[in-house]
């Protein structure tokens, strides 16, 4: 007798979800035995909206792409803008630029875990790793002067130096932040109840993770050793000596494990930079406002993963084109996949342990060969043969 | 290697501390030094270049230059002088602080103000005339 399956609809509106997604589970008694995802319920129009703005407009509106890796957006984003300049950066500049990078991994790394912490029912280390990740917001604020939208980014550099105080006050924090992140990975990988809810649940294997194209410490966590910062050093990665961290686990325990890990390489890769920090100017003087014409790609290792954008200038001081794939587009497929063969109470973890930011990445969905909208796709030779109909019927025109 | 009860030391030294949760509003909490609070104009200072109307992300700034022509009976050749009308509309700004980076002449400035909310949005309107 063939098995029969029923299907359940989780969002788009839906308490496990911090935004709004739709995803369609097909379940066997307690069991998922397939998954569908469905986007598209927050787009926001800031592509488009980038074409109407100039280049320094766009840095803060692109900054807004996401709260928790604004800094990402914004670098990734100047990046493209200063190679099509042909611009030379300041070594201190960027250092700075790089030291926000980690400082920034490290808040959202803890805010994960403590997102992860919740989702399986464990609120205490969800409000301890928060009132930790509090302490790095702090400093954030102080070095930057807002604690989720940064704008230290600017083009040809960065807006702020720091002080020799805040530089003690970093040192001091990366001391602390080592110490509960030890603590940390104690708990995550000891706790009896924890560990069973994340221990063989939402199973990737690093065959599927590279064939889904999975990104980031979830496909790091599938031992699939890929990093911007080593493979493509962009900033001051370069100088930089740090570990990618992968694990073989291939399941929640290991994205748990990768992300504590991770943390520990960027309180380093901190020391480092601040050990290492060249005298001088945080910023070239002068930028001219208008940007040869001319494309440029821009790789990026945001906290979540790769984080790619593609700008395109016409010579003007407005991008012709701005175009943003935020790491959670490449591992959504994957998660959604990852969540078949566990149970349904598992759903909100397996979904979770990719650090979903829907919002990040939802662009307009066209809906093709829809015959009930009257709508299909058309190849150029059937346009063409129906724009030459059409205007010999309505215009009596014979080309 | 499971090992039961891993948070109890962590919980337990909690035991002895105060909560870390700061009792705001009821408790003032103060911006640090060089936060990016609200936005302030010095319409003095102001040359109506409008370089910071041009850069403003979000559209919040408006600048009206008035020219005043000299008073009957002023001697030849005085010229007309300026009048900035400056306005901020603060429900829109997102406080990056382009503007004041791209003043000349230093007639913008943030403070660490942060308790803006309102309830009408005409109250976060700011006009500001220069002499």
């Amino acid at each position: 007798m063939a098995e029969s399956t029923i299907k359940i609809p989780v969002g788009p509106q839906h308490p496990f979800l911090k935004e709004p997604c739709k995803f369609e589970f097909e379940i066997s008694g307690e069991e998922i035995r397939g998954a569908k995802i469905r986007m598209g319920y927050n787009h926001r129009g800031m592509e488009k909206a980038c074409e109407d703005r100039n280049y320094y407009q766009c840095l803060y509106l692109l900054e807004r792409i996401c709260g928790i890796c604004s800094h990402s957006h914004t670098t990734a984003y100047i990046q493209a803008v200063e190679s099509l300049l042909g611009l030379e950066l300041p070594k201190r500049g960027l250092y700075l630029r790089t030291l926000v990078c980690e400082l920034e991994r490290l808040h959202s790394h803890l805010l994960w875990l403590g997102v992860a912490a919740h989702e399986v029912g464990f609120d205490t280390l969800f409000m301890y790793t928060w009132r930790d990740r509090e302490l790095v917001m702090n400093i954030l604020e102080e070095i930057s002067g807002n604690r989720v939208n940064y704008a230290i980014n600017t083009v040809g550099g960065v807006r702020r130096d720091i002080t020799a105080e805040q530089r003690k006050k970093i040192l001091d924090l990366t001391k602390v932040v080592r110490e509960r992140v030890a603590y940390y990975a104690n708990i995550g990988t000891n706790e009896p109840s924890f560990m069973a809810r994340i221990q063989g649940v939402g199973k990737m294997s690093t065959e599927r993770a590279i064939e889904k194209c999975a990104v980031g410490p979830f496909a790091r966590a599938s031992n699939v050793d890929r990093d911007v910062r080593r493979d493509d050093p962009y900033a001051a990665y370069g100088d930089l000596e740090f570990k990618v961290i992968t694990s073989d686990s291939c399941d929640i325990l290991g994205r748990v494990v990768v992300r504590v890990l991770e943390m520990v390489e960027s309180c380093k890769m901190i020391d480092q930079l601040l050990d290492k920090l060249p005298e001088g100017e945080i910023a070239v003087q002068k930028v001219p406002r208008r940007v040869p014409a001319g494309a440029a790609v821009s790789r990026y290792e945001a906290p979540r993963g790769e984080d790619v954008h593609y700008v395109r200038s016409n010579g003007t001081d407005k991008p012709e084109r701005v175009k943003v794939r935020a790491p959670t587009l490449c591992n959504l497929e994957a998660a959604a996949e990852s969540v078949v063969g566990s149970y349904v109470a598992d759903i909100p973890i397996a979904i979770a342990s990719i650090d979903p930011c829907f919002s990040c990445t939802d662009r307009t969905t066209v809906l093709l060969n829809d015959r009930r909208r009257g709508v299909r796709m058309a190849t150029w030779e059937e346009l063409r043969r129906h724009g030459v109909d059409w205007y010999r019927q309505n215009k009596g025109i014979r080309f | 290697m499971k090992k039961v009860g891993l948070l109890l030391p962590e919980m337990m030294s909690h035991l002895a501390h105060k909560p870390v949760t700061r009792l705001y509003p009821f408790e003032k909490v103060t911006a640090p030094e060089g936060f990016r609070g609200t936005p302030r104009f010095k319409p003095n200072n102001c040359i109506g270049c409008k370089a910071c109307v041009r850069d403003c992300t979000a559209e919040a700034i408006e600048i009206d230059v008035h020219k005043i022509d000299p008073p009957p009976g002023s001697p030849e050749g005085t010229k007309p002088t300026k009048k900035m009308v400056c306005t901020i509309y603060l429900d829109r700004c997102v406080h990056c602080a382009r503007c004041v980076e791209v003043c000349p002449k230093d007639a913008l400035y943030m403070d660490t103000e942060f308790e803006v909310a309102n309830f009408t949005r005409d109250a976060l309107k700011i006009v500001q005339e220069s002499d």
